[in-house]
């Protein structure tokens, strides 16, 4: 669990002193910085910052409070790594170097909803080994989808189309199908390459015939 | 082998310019065609001169598809393609 250590100015409020010597680790505060004109707080009585470092700051309207939380980097627990893949139908499968990449499917229960999926796996053929890649909140990926075209190129897999339905609660159940092209590949920096390679990658698309 | 696994990285690509863009659809059939290495085709089409094979980029080649069109609450109606695409991956300056 993450630990939060507050720090406080002398009038804080009862809740929030003992929350700091529960946690301790009191940074002091310069009270001109966080004890803005009332008229200038926000209309909600408690205002909370995260910053980007993780640095928690408060203020409490009402009883004039300022505080700062700086929460100490902490890994997120996490389930381990599931090394099989679960039951997927209509999925598509390419070959790229030497792992076998999978990707998407739905699994249909028997239940009235379709569980598509949107997950990626690739078998490590030296290894012998399933590995989930992609995964975690961050890590940009396809949406669910069946039915999509999927083809290994020299430096990666093309993922273009598909089809999924909409579960959202109060609509219809309406299928869609999709029109975007992703494509997997590694970042894997080389060597000599001093900086991170900063380039996209653009789906040119051309009509021979229709 | 486990470090570069966590370099894979999915990444949408965005049509270019104003190329003719698919519309949306599943099942279409893709295949690679193109070069890899020195001057061998992958995929079912043969390229047919070799100097095009040397200059010609690896491509993925899309035919046909379906899209489902809602009529009305009772009928759906299905459109079947019949169209080919050719996706070339390039790569773009930001």
């Amino acid at each position: 669990m993450a630990t939060l250590h507050f720090a406080n100015t002398p009038e804080s409020s009862q809740r929030t002193r003992r929350r700091s010597q529960r946690q301790g680790n009191a940074v002091p505060l310069r009270r001109r910085i966080f004890q803005p004109a009332p008229e200038q707080l926000p209309p909600l009585p408690r205002l909370l910052v995260v910053r980007r470092d993780d640095t928690h700051v408060g203020a409490h309207r009402d009883q004039g409070e300022a505080w700062c939380a700086q929460r100490p980097p902490v890994s997120i627990p996490r389930p381990p790594p599931r090394s099989a893949v679960d039951p997927h139908y209509s999925y598509r499968m390419a070959f790229w170097k030497h792992l076998l990449v999978l990707f998407g499917g739905f699994n249909d229960p028997g239940g009235p909803k379709t569980h598509y999926l949107g997950d990626t796996w690739v078998f490590d053929t030296q290894e012998y080994k399933w590995t989930q890649v992609c995964m975690g909140p961050t890590q940009q990926s396809p949406q669910a989808r069946s039915g999509f075209s999927f083809m290994a190129m020299p430096d990666g897999v093309v993922l273009h189309g598909g089809y999924c339905k909409d579960y959202t609660k109060g609509k219809k159940v309406q299928g869609t199908a999709l029109d975007d092209t992703w494509f997997l590949k590694s970042v894997f920096k080389p060597e000599h390459c001093v900086t991170e390679p900063n380039f996209t990658l653009a789906a040119g698309w051309t009509l021979t015939s229709s | 082998m486990d470090a570069d696994l966590k370099l894979i990285k999915w990444q949408r690509m965005k049509p270019k310019g104003q190329t003719p863009h698919p519309p949306s659809r599943s099942g279409c059939t893709g295949v690679v065609w193109g070069v890899t290495g020195k001057g061998s085709s992958v995929g079912c089409m043969t390229l047919q001169s070799p100097q095009l094979a040397e200059t010609m980029p690896t491509s993925a080649v899309l035919f046909g598809g379906v899209t489902d069109v809602m009529q009305d609450e009772e009928s759906i109606e299905s459109v079947f393609y019949q169209d080919l695409f050719v996706v070339l991956p390039m790569t773009q300056a930001i």
